[in-house]
């Protein structure tokens, strides 16, 4: 609804209740305030998430990250702007790239987005706090952001 | 090299699992959805203070935390005996409108679209939302900006673009100014506009087609259960204030109470091979997965709602509720895929309502915190887009948390889930048919419900985190289906 674009927004993804999956708000509480950034804490994805990104012109979302190895960190671009995710698994479904995709289709002007995954256990229990070794990959997801934000 | 794949919040906990059952003949025997727990989250809960309760349990979910957040502030209103001023009533039930339609138009015209909008021997790289978008563009971006202005009324209320943050024990946070009660106005109008447009749109290009008049009309498709849903004081569906109504398979009323008396009335079956208890009607009994007048099972959510309604509350709505009855011919309608006729209904609903709120001059009131008395136990009861959703906490005297219980609306659904997959798989599987096809058809029952496993999982709405297993007669596992 707003008028312009807006520059840069960071998204940390994740519950801080459920242990681990809280790193995504440890890394930006750790980063601070980033003149000329926006950066915001949920743990929604898909097309409500794709939504609220619209009118930035580069978004970056902080996510745990199974997949990974634990403690490990990635910079990987999600969605720049024009491609469509490809992918038979969204038959159905809308992802965050996917909403993404669908909002640029629609004429909305969507951001090119990245993500910053970090490695988590698949286990993620009903605790405040993150396992040591997550915790210790904080620093370096930081020093990504701050590259992200660099370029 | 090992290739990974990174979605973000889309981390897997646990599949939603369909368990299937072979007799010695090779047909289908049972079928039951099983959805991942929320393991510990009772235990995380005790001891935290009650007003953090609406943060904490909107977090659970990524998919409706709108409705979490405000179920939660009821059961709080209840636990403090709190008086919630009328300001901050139509605040919530604005906001709540508001979230009931966009998540409804998402479902109809995006998740449930490939089903419902595209031909089904269309190519399947365009059954998808581009595809939809391809076919009906204009329609199509008309619902993508009408569900931004939806989502907008949910941030100025809610005071978060995703997350709301508004909903107190006794009322809201703060008042709306006239400046933003003005911006509101014109957005609800906009949904009424949008609504008044697909409900011809529905009627010319969805329900005409023979594919969708055989799901309707599909004895395999028919499931007479009992339902379960919210009413307001008129018999109207009401999202998130009114009586707990229950009406049996044949349309009788069976009880109409306050939330926590209704949740007195419902028992949790316990399997040994799930951690998910199933709810039943405890005046029925729990007599297997079956449905029918002698069953406790029952359904929630937008049928459910419909089923256990006398009329709804407002006009448009109301005209094409009648429709919706005239081409059944009969209530209760047991056709589970009425489903998404049903959510065609209660959007409609959910526009008008929020436009009537919208102009009500009390929105603006600055009156909007009631008092809050002794800390005690509370039920606060919603309608989630997906159905009935109960939170009962127990407060000590300095207002701890002792103990709580939440039933979700999948978690009701969950027998009518299983058993939907049971009627629509028997075909499938009594040709042997173990495969692809199997899954579709199960999908497809699954996704009338708009099933949630978010509260236990991070999956998104629709993106069918769902695997089937086959088991034979002596229990051994002899097929594993997955997307």
């Amino acid at each position: 609804m707003s008028g312009g674009l807006r520059a840069r927004l960071v998204v940390a993804l994740g519950n801080p209740d459920r242990g681990d999956d809280g790193v995504g708000p440890a890394v930006v509480r750790a980063l601070g305030p980033q003149p000329g950034v926006e950066v915001w804490e949920a743990v929604r994805g898909g097309l409500p998430l794709a939504e609220a990104l619209v009118g930035y012109e580069r978004a970056l979302v902080v996510d745990a990250c199974p997949a990974l190895p634990v403690g490990e960190v990635a910079l990987v671009p999600l969605f720049d702007g024009r491609s469509v995710p490809a992918g038979e698994r969204w038959l159905h479904g809308l992802g965050l790239a996917q909403g993404l995709a669908l909002l640029a289709a629609a004429g909305r002007p969507v951001p090119a987005t990245w993500a910053l995954a970090i490695g988590v256990p698949t286990d993620l229990p009903f605790r405040r706090g993150l396992s040591p070794k997550v915790a210790r990959a904080v620093p370096h997801a930081v020093a990504e952001v701050k590259r992200w934000l660099a370029n | 090299m090992k290739k990974i794949a990174i979605d973000p919040i889309t981390r897997l906990e646990g599949h939603g699992k369909i368990l299937l059952y072979l007799d010695e003949g090779g047909g289908l025997k049972g079928a039951v959805l099983q959805v991942p727990e929320l393991r510990g989250f009772e235990a995380f809960c005790r001891g935290r203070r009650g007003e953090e309760m609406p943060q904490i349990t909107e977090r659970i979910c990524g998919v409706c935390p709108e409705a979490h957040h405000l179920a939660s502030a009821k059961a709080l209103d209840a636990a403090y005996g709190a008086e919630v001023p009328p300001a901050a009533w139509i605040q919530r039930e604005l906001f709540y409108n508001c979230y009931i339609f966009a998540d409804h138009l998402l479902h109809l015209v995006f998740l449930g679209g490939p089903d419902l909008l595209l031909p089904a021997e269309a190519p399947k790289g365009s059954r998808n939302v581009l595809g939809v978008l391809q076919a009906y563009p204009e329609l199509g971006r008309e619902v993508v900006a009408v569900r931004a202005r939806a989502q907008r009324v949910l941030e100025i209320i809610g005071g978060r673009a995703i997350h709301p943050v508004f909903a107190l024990p006794g009322g809201v946070a703060r008042a709306v100014t006239p400046e933003e009660a003005e911006e509101i106005r014109g957005h609800t109008a906009a949904m009424v506009a949008l609504a008044e447009k697909f409900v011809p749109f529905f009627h010319e290009e969805v329900l005409p087609d023979p594919g969708y008049q055989g799901l309707l009309a599909s004895p395999g498709a028919h499931l007479p259960t009992h339902y379960l849903g919210l009413v307001d004081e008129t018999g109207a569906p009401h999202f998130c204030r009114g009586k707990v109504r229950a009406v049996s398979s044949a349309g009788k009323e069976l009880f109409l109470l306050e939330g926590a008396a209704a949740m007195e009335r419902i028992a949790e079956r316990v399997e040994p091979w799930t951690y998910v208890k199933f709810p039943y009607l405890k005046d029925l009994g729990w007599s297997g997965f079956a449905a029918g007048p002698e069953s406790g099972i029952y359904r929630v959510g937008p049928l459910a709602r419909l089923n256990v309604a006398e009329r709804m509350a407002t006009p448009l709505a109301q005209e094409e509720y009648e429709r919706f009855l005239d081409f059944f011919g009969e209530k209760p309608v047991h056709a589970t895929f009425a489903y998404h006729w049903a959510r065609l209904v209660e959007m409609v609903q959910a526009a008008e309502a929020a436009d009537a709120l919208a102009k009500n001059k009390q929105l603006t009131g600055t009156e909007i915190r009631g008092k809050l008395g002794r800390p005690g136990e509370g039920v606060g009861v919603v309608e989630a887009a997906r159905g009935t959703l109960f939170h009962r906490y127990a407060l000590d005297e300095r207002g701890l948390v002792q103990d709580l219980d939440l039933i979700v609306a999948t978690t009701h659904n969950a027998a009518g889930i299983g058993l939907s997959v049971k009627q629509m798989a028997e075909d499938v599987v009594r040709k042997g048919a173990l495969d692809e096809a199997l899954l579709n058809r199960i999908e497809m029952a699954f996704r009338a419900y708009d099933p949630c496993l978010a509260c236990a999982t991070h999956f998104l709405p629709g993106e069918m985190p769902l695997v089937v297993e086959v088991y034979d007669p002596e229990g051994s596992l002899v097929r594993r289906i997955a997307r």
